[in-house]
């Protein structure tokens, strides 16, 4: 999933490193991180990114973009 | 099924349902994840992580944050107030304010003396809102962009 972020976006670092200036060119591969906000097309305009500890499992929760009733 | 229980200084947390990730300790910081109270009020735990690195018995260091005194607590408890709610410094009160009941928080602080979690974060995850945890497979600084494996 392809994340966007903008000057508008919060970053924070929870990982072991506790970076206090934390921006996205600290993130690097294989680093885990936790994105929410918004959703926009295309892509995904996110408002927060956070640096966590790693955890083994992934996560994706997005809404409906159209939904319809069974006919 | 046993009961196993721990406490966060009043906080009571049920983790019979889920193994701890790491060695529980006194002393030790942890982060709960978890949904909702049992009978007894215990936080029902669906994930407890020791977070290594982390110890909570240290002196306070003071300061917004720091490894000796980020004691660490992730719930959203369903048509429960948290502590949180009359513990929260004014400026995050009024954040929290924005959140509504039976929208999962994420709430990071400190216990004062008298167990009252002060927040030092608290974040609405609301239902219509876009979630992903992942590993980041790339990043693209040129384009403010990266690719999360989800």
């Amino acid at each position: 999933m392809t994340i966007t972020t903008s000057s508008a976006t919060e970053f924070e670092d929870k990982s072991n490193q506790q970076m206090r200036l934390f921006k996205l060119s600290d993130v690097h591969t294989n680093d885990y991180v936790e994105a929410r906000g918004a959703r926009l097309r295309p892509g995904a305009q996110r408002n927060i990114l956070v640096r966590d500890i790693p955890e083994s499992h992934s996560y994706c929760k997005e809404p409906p973009a159209t939904s319809s009733l069974p006919t | 099924m046993t009961a196993h229980t721990f406490h966060v200084n009043t906080l009571t947390v049920d983790y019979s349902g889920d193994h701890p990730k790491g060695s529980l300790a006194n002393g030790v910081t942890v982060k709960v994840s978890g949904t909702m109270l049992n009978a007894a009020g215990a936080l029902v735990a669906t994930r407890v992580d020791v977070l290594q690195g982390f110890r909570g018995d240290g002196e306070r260091t003071g300061g917004d944050r720091g490894p000796y005194h980020d004691i660490h607590v992730e719930f959203g408890f369903r048509n429960q107030r948290t502590a949180c709610d009359d513990g929260c410094k004014h400026s995050i009160h009024a954040r929290w304010s924005d959140s509504r009941v039976n929208v999962p928080v994420d709430v990071e602080g400190t216990f004062d003396a008298s167990g009252v979690l002060v927040a030092t974060s608290v974040q609405a995850t609301p239902d219509d809102a876009s979630l992903v945890r992942g590993l980041v497979e790339n990043v693209n600084a040129a384009s403010n962009t990266l690719t999360v494996l989800a």
